[in-house]
């Protein structure tokens, strides 16, 4: 669950050529390690199935650039209606070689009160649900490699795809769903399912990647689904109008002025 | 064959225009109906309705490359009073290159990191014209050029505003100083957005948009009159997050601000004045140097947000002769909501309460999102008198209402 969500998990890359001697945590360094472009721009669909069984939908635009020692990525709502133009703007900080990381930077733009506000970092909201919908923000952003053990557990196939089982359990007891199964293919080292279980042990949520596409050497799902096995929704996140590093995305665009003066579209 | 030609020109150009130029249009419609609280005066105020209000929206949003443009406006019907207002909410034109910006025409903005209570921001004038939107701190629009410098950490903004706003109030209209360039209006606002805080300073030179009361004597009695006077302002602000807080400040003074002196005062003064034979010369306001401070926390978890503020507001220099009795005016406010249901369900409850009076406002309200378009709330606006004093929030008691809100947004 390394690779954000957000940039859409999964990247090829490093086919897995020391398989039979990897341990859980070089496979999920591995996972960790998959090249990223640097530039990502796209739309993308939420919907959110209730246990009643209608569904709410989402849109959004999304933009991205990895300078490095930070990635900036923003977030703009295009629907619903009410809430269109409100903007999120992220400074994802990496990790040190001491497997610290800095707290993340977090404005939001309210168009209807005309003003940006500072948030705080994700880390505080990081249960919390995302925009309603399965996900929480911990799952749309980097998971720290260093904060979690992990065990292979052994080999399964995924949609006919052989995957690497690795079990991954927070080293702080806290989280909402301390512990998860990592399904990461042998082939490309990219994510393709996650069992999470709550604080009790119980299976809580299931995410499915699918509809896999390779732009640019970049494989990433462009549909990936949440589904909340105890409270019987779930929701889904589909992406479209992906372009990588596409030249389209300057310095400019991920700044507060940009949001303020609604650049992203 | 040469008009075939142009027509495939004038075709092929169009299309292509219609392609790479968006034009968006949205808006909502909005029924809002409220009545006095039962514990309001049974003679004026109890079960009578103080809010009747239906409104439509509209926003077409266009762009093109740095290019855009944008004109919202807005139609209301006030059951109450029986009355249709129509009104251009905004109206610009603006370029925005990856340095620089310019906007120029009707526009909104707001300044200061404050919630709900202005300090530095004095650029958009108050909307004081009904209940519904004296509570939700809804700003007027400025008829404005702004010009913007944008870099990855800092932007400036510098804005000449050559036609006067005043605040907009429900039943009083006067006199606003003459359209001239030497009455226009300016602000300025350097930001600087960094890991460790996000501060702003912003210097303003204007007009005070609500008015001072004059009284004249006549042989029908007393005529109140208003005017507009000038004001200055200089201020900063800063938000310091710190792990799952926010720490937000927010300061500002004004130099030689005007102070409304108090009515008996000024007839008292005119009547003087008149007694020795001379013209009425006595002034409506007096100078004095104000300074305005604010300090704030949020916090935010698993749906939970929470805000707490203290401000105070000091005014230097002898209150006498001032409708203003005390030097130092103080609050605190405080706000909690939560959102349920995939966030379809949000349960709010904010409040202010005036230390001087111990006077208070709160707005507990439920909000449910029926379905992607359609909004439902309730809720109440709840004034209560300190206990000695009705003080600032406490006057408004007899406007205290229940209330029920929908919306439809496209």
């Amino acid at each position: 669950m390394k690779k954000t969500i957000f940039t859409l998990s999964a990247f090829l890359m490093g086919a897995g050529v020391f398989a039979q001697s990897l341990t859980g945590y070089e496979i999920m360094k591995k996972a960790d390690e998959v090249p990223e472009p640097v530039t990502s721009s796209s739309t993308a669909t939420l919907t959110i199935h209730t246990k009643k069984g209608s569904d709410r939908k989402r849109e959004v635009i999304m933009k991205s650039k990895d300078y490095g020692d930070v990635k900036k990525e923003v977030i703009v709502f295009v629907t619903p209606k009410d809430v269109s133009g409100t903007g999120y703007l992220m400074f994802e900080y990496e990790e040190d070689s001491n497997g610290n990381k800095k707290d993340s930077d977090n404005w939001l733009y309210m168009p209807a009160m005309k003003k940006t506000r500072r948030i705080a970092s994700s880390g505080s909201e990081s249960d919390g649900s995302f925009m309603g919908t399965d996900f929480t923000y911990r799952d749309m952003g980097d998971r720290n490699l260093n904060d979690y053990d992990y065990k292979l557990l052994g080999e399964e196939s995924v949609d006919g795809t052989e995957c690497y089982k690795v079990e991954c359990v927070a080293k702080d007891k806290t989280e909402k769903d301390p512990r998860y199964i990592s399904y990461i293919a042998k082939s490309d080292f990219i994510l393709r399912k996650c069992e999470l279980f709550d604080r009790q042990n119980q299976l809580h949520r299931v995410l499915t990647c699918t509809n896999f596409t390779t732009i640019k050497g970049f494989t990433t799902a462009q549909r990936m689904k949440m589904e909340n096995v105890q409270s019987g929704t779930w929701s889904l996140f589909e992406t479209a109008n992906i372009v990588y590093d596409g030249g389209d995305i300057d310095d400019s665009m991920l700044t507060v002025a940009a949001l303020e003066k609604g650049r992203i579209r | 064959m040469k008009k075939l030609i142009l027509s495939a020109i004038f075709l092929l150009f169009g299309f292509q225009w219609a392609i790479s130029q968006e034009v968006k249009f949205s808006g909502n419609i909005e029924t809002l109906w409220g009545a006095g609280a039962p514990w309001t005066d049974k003679d004026t105020a109890r079960g009578r309705m103080t809010l009747g209000e239906t409104s439509f929206t509209g926003k077409i949003d266009s762009y093109f490359g740095k290019s855009s443009a944008l004109v919202e406006g807005s139609a209301r019907y006030d059951s109450i009073e029986d009355s249709q207002e129509f009104s251009v909410d905004e109206c610009w034109l603006d370029y925005t290159s990856d340095f620089w910006g310019l906007r120029i025409g009707r526009q909104k903005t707001a300044w200061g990191k404050a919630d709900g209570i202005d300090i530095t921001n004095v650029i958009c004038p108050k909307d004081l014209s009904s209940l519904a939107v004296m509570t939700t701190n809804e700003k007027c629009a400025i008829d404005a050029v702004r010009f913007s410098v944008n870099g990855n950490q800092f932007t400036a903004d510098a804005y000449w505003i050559p036609f006067f706003t005043p605040a907009k109030l429900s039943d009083a209209k006067f006199e606003k100083p003459e359209s001239k360039l030497s009455n226009g209006e300016g602000g300025l606002k350097l930001s600087g957005y960094f890991s460790v805080l996000d501060f702003s300073f912003y210097g303003f030179y204007g007009w005070d948009d609500m008015p001072f009361l004059d009284y004249t004597m006549s042989a029908e009695g007393v005529n109140v009159t208003g005017e507009y006077k000038r004001m200055a302002m200089l201020g900063i602000d800063a938000a310091v997050p710190i792990k799952e807080t926010v720490l937000r400040m927010e300061a500002a003074f004004f130099p030689k601000r005007h102070f409304q002196k108090s009515s008996g005062i000024i007839i008292e003064e005119k009547m003087l004045s008149a007694g020795k034979g001379s013209c009425s010369s006595a002034e409506s306001s007096l100078e004095r140097n104000e300074l305005f401070a604010l300090a704030g926390l949020d916090w935010m978890r698993e749906g939970w947000t929470f805000t707490a503020q203290y401000y105070c507001d000091y005014v230097l220099g002898e209150l006498e002769n001032l409708e203003r009795e005390k030097a130092l005016q103080q609050g605190a406010t405080l706000s909690v909501s939560k959102k349920l249901l995939s966030d379809t369900l949000e349960l709010s409850f904010s409040g202010v309460l005036g230390l001087n009076d111990f006077d208070s406002f709160i707005k507990p309200a439920v909000t449910y999102s029926l379905s992607d378009q359609i909004n439902l709330s309730g809720g109440a606006y709840i004034f209560i008198p300190g206990p000695d004093r009705d003080g600032q929030y406490g006057s408004y008691k007899d406007l205290s209402s229940g209330y029920a809100r929908c919306k439809f947004s496209f």
